[in-house]
């Protein structure tokens, strides 16, 4: 019989990864510090995306825990914006009593994204910045105008959350919180009733201004913006959305008629 | 890679063991401590067969590593019966038939735990969205939904009772 130890050198199945050393990180100056020294890291808050990336055969040589760093868990007010911290699962998030206050709607929406287990031990911030198009982080970020604050070996780091996926980040750097602004009185409307195929999110602020985010499964969201207070009766413009299999003339389509469905709920027409 | 030492509760007992970064929860109940409830399904944490509680919240141990058990406790459906009696939940899926070929139901089982320690009394709609978490190819999920109907009317009425005789 095969003897099987920990040491993780026989294969046990093909789940198996190439070894790798971990570190649990204490601080994010700690976290810093291992990701200068890494060469393939992977940052390690709930983990239910990790599988994802090692099923296509990205593998780390180093785990970097950061689920114990306490301010990456922090949800509150700094100012005049809301700070979610990236290690905020969406669970604990979505609940959290701040957000149906601040900006309506978003509670809503981030209940939606994913099932109860996911939602229970994954992040938001690992969510976004796995730079995937199926997930729904970037949507909402995107139409809530989030800015992303990165922690870099050469201070902070600020960048919308739309402008993160071309995005070419320091080596060391780690998402410590999503700020989004609410000085303004933002609401958000979120329709995924055909997700993967089409979502929408929709914003709008007591000065009229509004964005709409439009995504597919497999195509970066589009972000169109508008002003209400010139545009008073605003029509989305057609969008190439080149998604490899639903038509864009479908895809506009819907678009339209979720963009009247939610200017309806958004009591804005 | 130097192995870790980690310490953590396994279905109520302390247990200290010493397991490599590579090593995922899955693999370490099955093949290191011969806990073979998890089903292995679809190895990316989305079918929830593998399903085990992690601090009394549903983790899919295939995609969850055995280091991070550290300072933990983990439940599998091997700690969810007591002195040879079944947890209501167990007995529920019995009477009511709530498996065929048996894969899923042990990730069922802990997911529905996991529910009701959360909301002791939840609606149909709630018990829908906590088994969207795992998957089924047997039943069509409507005698897991009874049977978690069942235990949700019996501990209205007689308390959050776990054991049957």
């Amino acid at each position: 019989m095969l003897a099987i130890d920990s040491a993780g050198l026989v294969a046990t199945s093909f789940r198996t990864l190439p070894p790798l050393d971990v570190v649990r990180a204490e601080s994010v100056g700690e976290a810093l510090q291992e990701l200068r020294r890494a060469k393939r890291p992977a940052i390690l808050a709930g983990g239910t995306d990790l599988p994802a990336r090692f099923n296509v055969g990205d593998y780390p040589d180093i785990i970097i825990d950061i689920a114990k760093i306490k301010q990456l868990h922090a949800v509150f007010i700094d100012k005049s914006e809301l700070v979610i911290g990236a290690a905020v699962t969406h669970q604990s998030g979505s609940t959290h009593a701040l957000l149906p206050a601040v900006i309506p709607g978003f509670q809503e929406a981030w209940k939606k994204i994913a099932n109860m287990r996911i939602r229970m031990s994954g992040t938001l911030g690992g969510n976004i910045m796995s730079r995937r198009t199926r997930y729904e982080g970037a949507i909402l970020l995107a139409a809530l105008n989030a800015q992303l604050e990165f922690a870099t070996l050469s201070g902070p780091l600020f960048m919308a959350a739309g402008d993160l996926w071309d995005a070419e980040l320091p080596v060391a750097s780690l998402l410590q919180s999503i700020r989004i602004p609410i000085a303004t009185k933002p609401r958000l409307d979120y329709e995924r009733s055909l997700r993967p195929i089409f979502t929408q999110a929709f914003y709008v602020d007591d000065t009229g201004a509004g964005r709409l985010v439009s995504a597919t499964e497999f195509v970066r969201p589009h972000i169109w913006a508008f002003d209400r207070n010139s545009q008073s009766n605003p029509s989305p413009e057609e969008i190439d959305f080149q998604d490899p299999v639903t038509g864009t003339a479908y895809l506009n389509q819907v678009r339209a008629v979720f963009f009247m469905r939610q200017m309806t709920r958004l009591g804005l027409s | 890679m130097i192995p870790m030492e980690i310490d953590f509760i396994l279905n109520g007992r302390a247990v200290t063991g010493k397991v490599s970064g590579n090593l995922l929860l899955a693999d370490y109940l099955r093949e290191h401590l011969d806990l073979k409830g998890a089903k292995i399904g679809c190895s990316r944490g989305a079918c929830g067969s593998c399903t085990v509680l992690v601090n009394n919240i549903p983790i899919a141990a295939c995609s969850y590593f055995a280091f991070q058990l550290d300072g933990k406790s983990v439940l599998t459906i091997e700690g969810l019966e007591r002195d040879t009696t079944l947890h209501d939940l167990q007995q529920a899926f019995i009477e009511h038939a709530a498996f065929q070929c048996g894969y899923c139901t042990s990730g069922m089982i802990l997911v529905l735990k996991a529910m009701l320690d959360h909301e002791p009394n939840p609606s149909r709609d709630t018990v829908v969205e906590w088994i969207s978490s795992n998957i089924c190819r047997c039943t069509g999920y409507a005698q897991i939904i009874a049977a978690a109907e069942a235990i949700i009317a019996m501990r209205a009425n007689t308390g959050p009772t776990e054991a049957v005789s």
